[in-house]
């Protein structure tokens, strides 16, 4: 059954194994149009498995996923022009120069040339490129490697977005532009889905899931959260919820 | 459909502006086949000629120095080295300084001048079989008209019968190896580079993590493979304009058959060779892997396509595997339509390999790919 339409993201048992190993295991959970919400848990959790899922890079083993009202699970092609994808490898043509990048995938998600010119010209400016738009991509900065990243994903204006470990290796600064950048879309419309293991970026997000050994075991506001295991930091619920938490910072 | 061709355009674009912005690697690909097929032009033949040859005279006789001066004559022999003992053959042949030597007994003049047989020995070294044969005919041949001549001479005056062969070779009537081996080497070139590029066009891709990018896009797997061919198509034919011209101007190797079927059959080549690059790089990991691939591809696809070796020469089997290479038909076409200017009529197993071959291994590349992306 379709999800009604003030639900952008729904997943109903999402599990995906891989051999005998379960990665996610029956994730269920629900993502509001122009929310932002953050997918926490250390490293092997499940949270990359659960966005490669959402976007239609691996096929769910068993469940549903509903993402902008199209069943995922079986017609994964049909929901990617709706989406933007930026993964934790930033993947970029490291040969092209920045405007280069920008075209290409403009090209590839069917853009014509004058909305490429325009969504161009728009993202540059977005993301304070101007002046870079004719380096080689090699050459940029982490941080500016980044944001040509997240510009590459929102080049065709997807009402979805999905952040695999967006801030990876980048400074706190460039992290705190990041997400105004991120709040302003969503307050936009566009639906934010993001994993981080920054217990700081928690704080950015909407609402979060956190993520333990394939499975979801606690869903809420950041406030909600520290409100009902009666603790002061994010940090605090994380370690009681998510077991060890080693991993996460 | 037109937006198809649009984003197959822009991936175009894309392969184009990251192989010209390598200037390496740009430069390897136009000035390597120039130096290839230079050199091994040259290098590649399969003539056999000047092989060094020693002699030992035991006779010293007007006779003697005739058969002597018949082998010097010769364009398979290079008379390099007079030996004056059996040591020194031996150390000559173990050394290779000679290749071959004629030993002429003592009493060859006396005893053909008494009616009786003789013999001459030929000592060659049989490392290498080919050349050893081919000098072997040759002398024999030499030693063979040199005895028809004492016979002549002998019976003066006698009516003799004289059996002879006419030869006429055709196509190449010089025997020049090098017309058939060169455009060889123009196959194995265009061969190697389309295979290569595209085997590690995608697992470039793949390990960049660019290839997931593009997972996400709407864009279909048909679209992103021509995307990754057809530039290599066109460098291709870049390639093979540069190396041809080498081979008709500079070695001056006759095309003798149709430039438009000559295209034709590279154009059908060339989605054997794009479709085992592409094939390969849906099953390597890395680029390190797709090399490898590639490489043990070409060994065989080299050596069983009757570049240097017929098939004719293959045990059975052999022969038989040879149907599954596409390079042994290009090969065969390529030489035919250079020497012979054979039409399309005498293409047509060829033509139906290539045509089954190359499709399949599209296919194939296609279904795994798409498996992958999933």
């Amino acid at each position: 059954m379709t999800p009604p339409e003030t639900i952008a993201i729904e997943t109903r048992e999402l599990t995906r194994t891989f051999r005998r190993f379960i990665a996610v295991d029956s994730v269920s959970l629900q993502v509001r149009k122009g929310e932002i919400f953050g997918l926490l848990g250390a490293n092997g959790a499940g949270k990359t498995t659960t966005i490669r899922m959402l976007t239609g890079l691996l096929k769910p083993s068993r469940g549903e996923a509903w993402v902008a009202g199209i069943p995922v699970h079986s017609s994964p092609e049909k929901v990617k022009h709706r989406l933007g994808y930026m993964s934790q490898r930033f993947s970029l043509y490291e040969d092209l120069t920045v405007a280069e990048n920008l075209t290409f995938f403009g090209g590839v998600y069917g853009l014509r040339r004058p909305d490429l010119r325009r969504r161009k010209e728009a993202l540059l400016d977005l993301f304070d490129l101007k002046d870079m738009a004719d380096r080689i991509t090699s050459s940029l900065p982490t941080g500016h490697r980044q944001r040509l990243a997240l510009a590459s994903a929102l080049v065709h204006e997807p009402p979805l977005l999905f952040l695999d470990e967006p801030t990876g290796g980048i400074d706190p600064v460039a992290r705190r532009t990041f997400w105004r950048v991120i709040s302003d879309l969503a307050s936009a419309g566009v639906t934010v889905m993001v994993t981080t293991h920054y217990m700081d970026e928690a704080e950015y997000c909407h609402r979060l899931g956190i993520m333990r050994d394939g499975r979801i075991v606690a869903v809420g506001s950041p406030d909600e959260l520290r409100n009902t295991h009666q603790v002061a930091t994010m940090e605090e619920v994380f370690l009681n919820v998510a077991g060890t938490g080693e991993d996460a910072s | 459909m037109l937006k198809s061709l649009r984003i197959i355009g822009h991936l175009i674009r894309k392969e184009f502006i990251q192989a010209f912005r390598d200037h390496q690697m740009l430069g390897m690909m136009f000035i390597m086949p120039v130096i290839q097929v230079l050199l091994l032009g040259y290098a590649i033949t399969v003539d056999v000629r000047d092989l060094s040859l020693g002699v030992m005279d035991y006779d010293r006789s007007p006779e003697s120095r005739q058969l002597v001066e018949d082998f010097r004559h010769n364009e398979t022999f290079d008379l390099d080295r007079v030996m004056s003992g059996p040591d020194e053959i031996r150390d000559a042949l173990d050394r290779g300084e000679v290749a071959a030597v004629l030993v002429i007994p003592r009493g060859f003049a006396r005893r053909l001048g008494r009616n009786e047989s003789v013999d001459v020995q030929l000592l060659l070294d049989g490392v290498d079989s080919n050349a050893s044969l081919i000098a072997f005919n040759h002398a024999r041949g030499i030693v063979e008209s040199y005895s028809l001549d004492v016979l002549r001479k002998t019976l003066v005056g006698t009516p003799l019968p004289d059996l002879r062969p006419r030869i006429h070779v055709l196509y190449n009537p010089e025997l020049i190896s090098r017309f058939y081996m060169i455009p060889g080497v123009v196959v194995v070139l265009l061969t190697m580079l389309t295979t290569l590029m595209t085997g590690l066009g995608l697992v470039r891709e793949r390990e960049t993590g660019t290839l997931e990018q593009l997972s996400v896009t709407p864009i279909r797997t048909v679209e992103l493979l021509l995307g990754k061919i057809l530039p290599f198509v066109l460098i291709a034919f870049f390639v093979l304009a540069i190396a041809l011209t080498v081979c008709l101007v500079w070695f001056g190797v006759p095309m003798r058959g149709s430039w438009t079927l000559l295209v034709l059959f590279s154009l059908l080549f060339l989605l054997n060779t794009l479709g085992m690059g592409l094939l390969v790089s849906t099953v390597a990991h890395t680029q390190q892997q797709a090399v490898f691939m590639v490489w043990f591809l070409l060994i065989f696809g080299i050596l069983m396509s009757g570049f240097f070796f017929p098939i004719e020469n293959m045990p059975l089997l052999m022969q038989r595997l040879t149907y599954l290479n596409p390079l042994r038909y290009f090969m065969a076409v390529v030489r035919e339509l250079f020497l012979k200017g054979s039409g399309m009529m005498s293409f047509r197993v060829e033509t139906m390999g290539l045509m089954i071959l190359g499709p399949v291994a599209m296919a194939l590349a296609a279904l795994r790919f798409r498996k992958r992306a999933r």
